[in-house]
């Protein structure tokens, strides 16, 4: 880290750490390959550009580069949402993703429920959805995010909690018809 | 002063969120490990196992190696111009793809395959490395067209070239 800010040049090492991750939230977002591609340029140019004001707090496990990175990205997707002005259209068949198993209908079922959570996931306000996202795919911890969404922790636990909750309901709704 | 949730809430939600830790930690080990299950004890059965959906199928997606390679370059070129003492915003430009040459721009060349579905995209157009990289080939190939071969392998090779093709034209 300290070697990127002397020099912009040793930025590729931190480019190549955390690039998918940057990517992958920004498909979650925008639901569009495409879309996500540019946003994750704008957000590593911005990055590259801002490195040398970045205050960085940790050390180690505990540098919050990645907090920092992800703060330029909201703020990219927000400029994103004012241009095109619309939410996306096109969900995520995260159902089509099951492996199939030796067990058909064990998959069927699972590819049903994973179907029933991506839809709730859907319907979530986005501070909700933006939450559980970067719980469970960025696998970052409530303080992480609470940098990221600038809120609280503990508004982030119980944000996180009320997504878990909305996503039990609708795959144990499934389950139940 | 309220925050908008009960404090049973806030309660509940502590323990989620342990739990969770405990979840993903254990997932990060082995997809097929179980997290300690005394800290599932007064969780909701549903939420648990829809934790664990989430945990096995939110799935991180990853750029294709062409564009993060290509955007790999762009950020040394950028790097190298800042380290150089030029360290100039890149400039967003309109960039009309219909006609546009595709040797014009490496940089741009991954954009391309995208820009079909629109007639008029944006691309970022951070200096004129690009423009310089496709005037130096050009000036290699013009070079490499006109100045006589090293080897006299090279010599014959092309003066049998030359033969065949005025045959051809004679014909």
């Amino acid at each position: 880290m300290e070697a990127a800010r002397r020099d912009p040049r040793a930025f590729e090492p931190l480019y190549r750490k955390y690039v998918s991750q940057v990517y992958s939230f920004a498909v979650y977002e925008l639901r569009d390959h495409h879309r996500a591609e540019d946003l994750t340029e704008v957000v590593f140019l911005r990055a590259l550009a801002a490195l040398p004001r970045f205050d960085e707090r940790g050390e180690g496990e505990r540098s919050t580069f990645r907090v920092w990175l992800f703060q330029i990205a909201r703020n990219a997707l927000a400029n994103d949402r004012r241009r095109h002005r619309r939410r996306p259209e096109a969900p995520l068949e995260m159902a089509d993703l099951v492996a199939s198993d030796d067990d058909p209908a064990a998959a069927v079922g699972e590819r049903d429920a994973v179907a029933r959570a991506w839809r709730a996931i859907d319907r979530l306000p986005e501070d909700r959805r933006r939450a559980l996202v970067l719980r469970f795919v960025e696998e970052m911890s409530t303080s992480e995010i609470a940098g990221v969404l600038g809120r609280s922790e503990g508004a982030v636990r119980v944000l996180i909690h009320r997504a878990l909750r909305a996503v039990a309901q609708a795959t144990d709704d499934g389950d139940a018809s | 002063m309220t925050f908008g949730w009960r404090a049973s809430e806030a309660d509940d939600a502590l323990q989620v969120d342990i739990y969770l830790e405990s979840l993903l930690a254990t997932h990060a080990r082995s997809p097929r490990a179980l997290p300690d299950e005394r800290l599932a004890d007064d969780l909701d059965p549903a939420e648990r196992r829809a934790a664990s959906l989430l945990a096995d199928h939110l799935l991180r997606f990853h750029p294709s190696f062409r564009f993060e390679e290509a955007l790999a370059g762009r950020l040394r070129a950028v790097a190298d111009r800042s380290r150089a003492g030029n360290p100039e915003p890149a400039a967003v430009l309109p960039f009309p793809v219909a006609g546009a040459d595709r040797a014009a721009s490496l940089d741009a060349d991954f954009r391309l395959e995208r820009a079909a579905a629109q007639e008029r995209r944006r691309v970022l157009i951070g200096g004129a490395i690009a423009s310089g990289v496709s005037l130096a080939g050009a000036a290699i190939v013009a070079w490499r067209a006109s100045a006589p071969p090293r080897s006299a392998f090279g010599r014959a090779t092309r003066a049998a070239h030359r033969n065949r093709s005025s045959v051809r034209g004679r014909a």
